[in-house]
This record gives structure tokens, C-alpha cells and sequence, in this order.
């Protein structure tokens, strides 16, 4: 297959689109996700989560921790 | 793209002023519309496309250089955006196989269409991406490989790569010249 028949071929799948226009203003939709809160992922929550597990064990594994930790707080 | 910018807007923008950006909006929104419709060919979802390429902006504004274009930014990352796009809706291999040949004429271009658009799709994003831009919309490789930050070399080399799997997984759908 020639590039020019590859060219044509694709060109009459693939119509030109350069006259569409977006077809509501799409500025305030673009606010709304500025303004959004920004959410939560898996890994944040993960992370979160990893901590918090982490130190809870080792307060109970080192009791005498809590008072270093109570020091710095 | 309109580039001839004002520099007071643009170093507003990159300190985070929301009429600054909704200007650059107004005038950037339909050259970047139309550059991700190119690459997604939907409009609804090139409206999408486009929100969450200028959220993205907005987001990264304080890595913008102020003293570069803003329009070859702005298209850089929705090409990102439109890629992603891609990457989410490519097909998985099966879905057309050669025995969807039409036997009508009628018929016979638009499963030619069909399976053309599929051989297209079934491409990896990064080849589908420089394959729409320069094959069907003919944009030079200089433009493709600054909305996709790639040396040409590399724009050239995917360039290749593409339309030899596009031929490939043509022929295996049984079209032929």
C-alpha cells in the first residue's frame, strides 16, 4: 500500500473537524474544578493510613516512646 | 495561535490571577479545541479534553516560563490530555475481524471505514497522536514534535513505526490496495 493510499484512506475515515466549535462555554466548568476540593487518592490514603498503623504499633511496643513523642508535640 | 501576548498578563496568570486566566482562555480556547479534536475526533469529548487541559495549567501555572509562548505550552499539555484520552478507549485486539468483510458495495465502504478506524485506534497512543497529526492533518513534524516535546528525530521515527503497524494490521483485515 502506497503512503498517498494510505494518506487517502485515512483521510476519508477520518473527516476534517476544524469547523466544530465547543458547544456550551465551557469557562465555568473550568472554575468548578479549580474550585473543587482537591480529593483524596489511594496512595494519599494509603500513606495516611501507613502512618498512622506504624506509629500506633510502636507506642504499644515502646509505651516509653509516647513520652518522647508528648516532648516534641 | 494568538500568541502575541500581553507579558502583565501572563505574569498575572502565573501568580494565580483567575481574570488573567480566564482571558488567556478566551483566546486560546478554540486553537486548542480544535488541536485536541484533531487528535480525539469527538467534540463532546474534546470539550472534556479541553477542561481538563486548562485545569491542568492552571494547576502547573507557577512552572510556566512567562518570557515563552504560552500557546505552544497550552498545546503540550493538552496533547498530554488527549493522549491520556487514548489510552483509556483503545480497543483491545478482536473486536473486528476479517469476517465483518462486507460483500455489498453499499456496504463495502463503510466496513472498509470501519476497519480502518479500528486498524487506527488499535495503534499505541504515541503513534496514534503523531499519526493523526501528520498523516491525516498534515501538520508539519516541526509542530508535532513541540506539542509533544520530542526531538523531530523521534516525531519522524514514531512516524514510521506507525504506518508500518497501520499496514500491518491493515493487510491482516484483508485490505489491500
Amino acid at each position: 500500500m502506497s503512503d498517498e493510499r494510505l494518506k487517502n484512506l485515512l483521510r476519508s475515515t477520518f473527516p476534517e473537524l476544524d469547523s466544530q466549535k465547543p458547544s456550551r462555554d465551557l469557562w465555568p466548568s473550568i472554575v468548578n474544578r479549580i474550585q473543587a476540593p482537591a480529593a483524596w487518592s489511594w496512595i494519599d490514603i494509603s500513606v495516611a493510613v501507613g502512618v498512622g498503623v506504624g506509629v500506633a504499633i510502636a507506642l504499644v511496643m515502646l509505651p516509653k516512646a509516647l513520652l518522647l513523642l508528648a516532648y516534641h508535640l | 495561535m494568538p500568541d502575541e501576548l500581553d507579558g502583565e498578563l501572563l505574569r498575572r496568570f502565573v501568580q494565580g490571577d483567575q481574570d488573567a486566566f480566564e482571558s488567556l482562555f478566551r483566546q486560546f480556547e478554540i486553537e486548542v479545541f480544535h488541536w485536541i479534536l484533531r487528535i480525539v475526533r469527538d467534540a463532546s469529548i474534546a470539550e472534556d479534553v479541553l477542561v481538563e487541559a486548562f485545569w491542568r495549567a492552571y494547576r502547573a501555572r507557577a512552572r510556566f516560563d512567562s518570557s515563552r509562548s504560552f500557546g505552544a505550552w497550552m498545546r503540550r499539555i493538552a496533547t498530554n490530555v488527549a493522549r491520556d484520552h487514548l489510552r483509556s478507549v483503545r480497543p483491545r485486539a478482536g473486536s473486528i475481524t476479517t469476517s465483518d468483510h462486507i460483500e455489498a458495495p453499499a456496504r463495502a465502504d463503510r466496513g472498509l471505514r470501519e476497519s480502518v478506524e479500528f486498524a487506527f485506534r488499535k495503534l499505541p497512543p504515541k503513534l496514534q497522536v503523531v499519526a493523526t497529526l501528520a498523516l491525516i492533518e498534515e501538520r508539519p513534524y516541526a509542530e508535532i514534535a513541540d506539542a509533544l516535546d520530542l526531538p523531530v528525530g523521534t516525531v519522524k521515527s514514531r512516524m514510521f513505526r506507525a504506518v508500518g503497524a497501520l499496514r500491518k494490521e491493515l493487510a491482516r483485515l484483508g485490505i489491500r490496495p
